[in-house]
């Protein structure tokens, strides 16, 4: 993991003073809430239904035993005892009171953590793979390159009032896990003929009220000038993207009207004017970073491991976890874990903060003291060995933590909804909790087998209901909460949006509808089929037939 | 039940808390003591009381919302508005039957 | 509206050209133009007038002044709300990019929290609305010690208390400095 130098312990205290005196200042009366909303926003800080809400970075998802425990805490302290893992990797804390923000931020700057830039229109918290270093399928460690763009985007002295906010994601494997397609800048990193890696660069995609895939700017981009193509793609963008209208303010605007060709254009021209500045990157440089992300001291463990197959053959309940839970990790005799926060009836995401603490003792246990956060809303232990596995597992079911449900129909991916957010048309999570109800039964999950299903409880797409196998809206029909829902999204290096399949539901009938999805789904699948296999081959027509019959 | 009936909201600057307008210029945290604006003359009354109260930094976003009275209860029309004056709606020990509504 | 540069208040000198035409105005009246006025009537400007400052708009390219740079004194960048970042853009591209010396000045609503973003931008005078609000800014030009990403320097402070010896603290990614921008990462 990426350590503080003296550097970034000073700046960080720097900042949380700014804060402090920008917080004393508002409440004075010295700032306006006009202005006062930037600032506070640049810091995490929202103002949300009930309370202030506090959006705090875990960079790319990546985060310490300590720093988990430091998040259970801050929830155990200053709000309610629970927190919210939200589709960018970050955490959320609901009822946050504005007079304890520096606080909280001290109290996460002890930990080398902040909420620098989890809002605004500056460039956002960089998200990544949350299997990026362990992953056995893996170019290269995405973390080192994500490290290197967070420290270069904090503070930015000239895109830190962009037209809107800006979101950049990176992978290091040929199969994304990062949704890269579906951002602001996407980066993948790539092998060229000559064995070197470098990045894709992907521009203009994203979700929203225009769901974009974005578009390869440039096949392959040597390493060393990943922030100078950076910073032309963001000079570009904040000179030329709009600013009269908010929901035209996306750099997905600005490349739809110039056109691909024309915005790679003005993009590699202004490149050519900074590729060798300051901005190029020294090896020494890259490498300084990179011994940051040294892979762990592993040990040397022969496969197959006994104790772990042993278990597997003797405790069912198990062995379906690590059917669904496990991922290949690259060190022999290790796997890597993902727990899921998507128990039936649950509020994805959520955890308390003595579950936060729990994984931070389990992470110290069973996986040298890291933990992922994945934008899918779970948490991942790294680095486990597959003889603790069992035992890891027992111990998470003590803490109402051992769902076997990663990737299945109940693994719901769901923003905070009209039950907490600002911007909301209606409620995302009573209709997740009601659908992982429905759907709690493991055999029927398994019998479903891999989809992908998303809820937003607005047009913004917190929930990622474009890119969803199944997508759930939450719109507003005359002052009632409805639901449009789409098929056929997928968020990976295949990315694409979901195509809607007819007028919305009232709350009580989305169960129904879905339920009828999944039973079309069924008949019809053919050997081996996935949901979105099933889409693809047929088409939606068949499922708007059923989903519509009685209607 | 008369229409038109208005309650004036904002967030309290300090805590963020869900505040109702009520009389002598408290901001009250319960809907029950909030005052009703019954004609639009009222209404704009509040929204002059509103902003003199986010000048002196006491509240954020204030604005009017439509309220339902029934004898002496109040209710708020919007489902926004029934969340912020009860609450999330999210509690996980819900039994499987409980309606949304 | 007085202007904050070096850490002191000075008072506006830039006269706009106004209705009138350049026939309004003496000789040695430092004369503030339009991008517009600029280009229409460039040669009479600079026959008529010692001193020349010119106002870009957020849409204004910087470009378009490029080649005209040595004969202009100031450029006057203006934020409609402090929110719009598209002069320090500009800002940098004058400064960095063309290496334009004179003055930058930002004026319209522009906040202290924003002055070390102008300043790394190339920006070294900014319109404030009170002449009181200067220890508030000059104390907003300290806040950071040091910074993440290579830009410009941030120019001394009053007090020049900016160590700018060889200790040189800086984020992970760099450990090589370019001399010109050294000082903004000095702690």
């Amino acid at each position: 993991m990426y350590q503080y130098n003296e550097f970034d312990h000073a700046f960080l205290k720097d900042r949380t003073a700014e804060f402090r005196d920008q917080v004393a200042r508002r409440l004075a009366g010295e700032l306006t809430e006009d202005e006062f909303k930037p600032l506070r926003l640049m810091n995490g800080l929202y103002l949300q239904l009930h309370a202030y809400m506090l959006r705090v970075a875990i960079p790319y998802g990546t985060l310490s035993a300590k720093q988990m425990r430091q998040l259970g805490m801050i929830a155990k302290r200053w709000d309610r005892d629970w927190g919210h893992f939200t589709t960018r990797q970050n955490i959320q804390y609901n009822w946050i009171k504005l007079d304890d923000v520096p606080d909280i931020l001290d109290a996460l700057a002890e930990v080398e953590m902040h909420a620098i830039q989890t809002s605004g229109n500056c460039i956002r918290n960089v998200t990544a793979d949350q299997f990026a270093g362990v992953a056995a399928d893996e170019i290269e460690d995405s973390r080192v390159w994500a490290e290197i763009i967070r420290q270069w985007s904090t503070l930015h002295p000239e895109f830190t009032f962009l037209p809107r906010k800006f979101k950049i994601a990176i992978t290091g494997s040929e199969h994304d896990r990062a949704a890269v397609k579906l951002h602001d800048i996407g980066l993948r990193m790539r092998r060229n003929e000559a064995g070197e890696t470098g990045f894709e660069v992907i521009v203009g995609g994203g979700q929203g009220r225009t769901p974009i895939v974005g578009e390869t700017i440039r096949d392959f981009l040597p390493k060393q000038h990943l922030l100078s193509y950076l910073e032309a793609i963001l000079r570009t963008y904040n000179l030329l993207g709009r600013r009269d209208n908010l929901y035209k303010a996306r750099i997905k605007i600005l490349v739809a009207a110039v056109g691909i060709e024309k915005f790679a254009e003005m993009v590699e021209e202004e490149w050519l004017e900074i590729k060798d500045s300051a901005l190029a990157l020294e090896p020494e440089q890259i490498r300084a970073i990179e011994e940051h992300f040294a892979p762990p001291q592993y040990e040397t463990i022969a496969e197959p491991v006994a104790g772990f197959d042993a278990a597997r053959f003797t405790d069912p309940a198990f062995a379906a976890w690590t059917r669904t839970n496990l991922f290949p990790h690259k060190q022999p005799g290790y796997a890597v874990v993902t727990v899921s926060l998507k128990p039936a009836g649950g509020v994805p995401g959520d955890a308390t903060s003595a579950q936060m603490e729990a994984l931070a003792d389990l992470a110290e246990k069973y996986s040298l003291g890291e933990l992922r956060i994945a934008h899918e809303q779970n948490v991942v232990l790294p680095d486990v060995r597959k003889q603790d596995l069992h035992r890891l597992w027992q111990e998470l079911g003590e803490q109402g933590l051992a769902d076997a449900n990663i990737g299945l129909i109940t693994d719901i991916i769901s923003c905070p909804g009209l039950d907490y957010c600002n911007l909301a048309n209606a409620r995302a999570i009573p209709i997740a909790q009601r659908i992982s109800r429905h759907f709690a039964d493991p055999a029927l999950q398994s019998e479903i087998g891999p989809i992908t299903l998303n809820i937003s409880g607005c047009i913004n797409a917190c929930g990622h209901h474009h890119v969803g196998n199944i997508g759930i809206l939450g719109v507003d029909k005359k002052g009632v909460e409805h639901y449009q829902i789409t098929i056929g999204g997928i968020a990976d290096e295949n990315a694409a949006v979901g195509r809607i399949l007819g007028p919305s539901f009232p709350a009580e009938e989305v169960v129904d509808a879905i339920d009828t999805l999944i039973a079309t789904f069924r008949k019809i699948r053919e050997e081996g089929e996935t949901f979105i296999d099933t889409v693809q081959r047929v088409g939606i027509q068949p499922f708007k037939e059923t989903l519509y019959a009685n209607h | 039940m008369k229409e038109k009936n208005q309650v004036m909201t904002a967030n309290r600057l300090g805590d963020g808390a869900v505040v109702y307008l009520a009389e002598d210029d408290d901001w009250v945290l319960s809907l029950d003591a909030a005052e009703i604006a019954e004609s639009e003359e009222e209404a704009i009354r509040l929204e002059e009381r509103a902003g003199l109260a986010m000048k002196q930094q006491k509240v954020v976003g204030p604005y009017l919302f439509a309220v339902s009275v029934t004898g002496e209860y109040v209710a708020p029309i919007s489902q926004r508005e029934i969340i912020r004056a009860a609450g999330p709606t999210v509690g996980t020990d819900l039994p499987e039957t409980t309606p949304l509504r | 509206m007085p202007i904050i540069k070096n850490g002191r208040i000075e008072e506006n000198v830039w006269v706009p050209l106004g209705e009138e035409g350049d026939g309004a105005l003496d000789r040695a009246t430092p004369v503030l133009v339009s991008l517009g006025e600029w280009k229409a009537g460039k040669q009479t400007l600079m026959a008529n007038f010692e001193r020349r400052a010119i106002r870009l708009e957020n849409a204004d390219a910087a470009e378009e002044i490029r080649e005209d740079l040595d004969a202009i004194d100031a450029v006057i960048l203006f934020f409609p709300k402090f929110n719009d970042g598209r002069a320090f853009s500009q800002a940098r591209l004058l400064r960095d990019r063309y290496g334009f010396k004179g003055e930058i000045r930002a004026t319209g609503h522009v906040i202290q929290d924003q002055y070390l973003f102008l300043q790394r931008c190339g920006v070294d005078a900014v319109e404030v609305p009170d002449e009181n609000l200067l220890d508030a800014w000059n104390r907003a030009h300290k806040r950071f010690k040091g910074y993440y990403q290579p830009a410009l320097a941030v120019p001394a402070g009053p007090s020049e208390d900016r160590p700018s010896d060889g200790s040189v603290g800086h984020g992970g990614a760099y450990s090589r400095v370019e001399p010109a921008v050294l000082a903004s990462w000095a702690y």
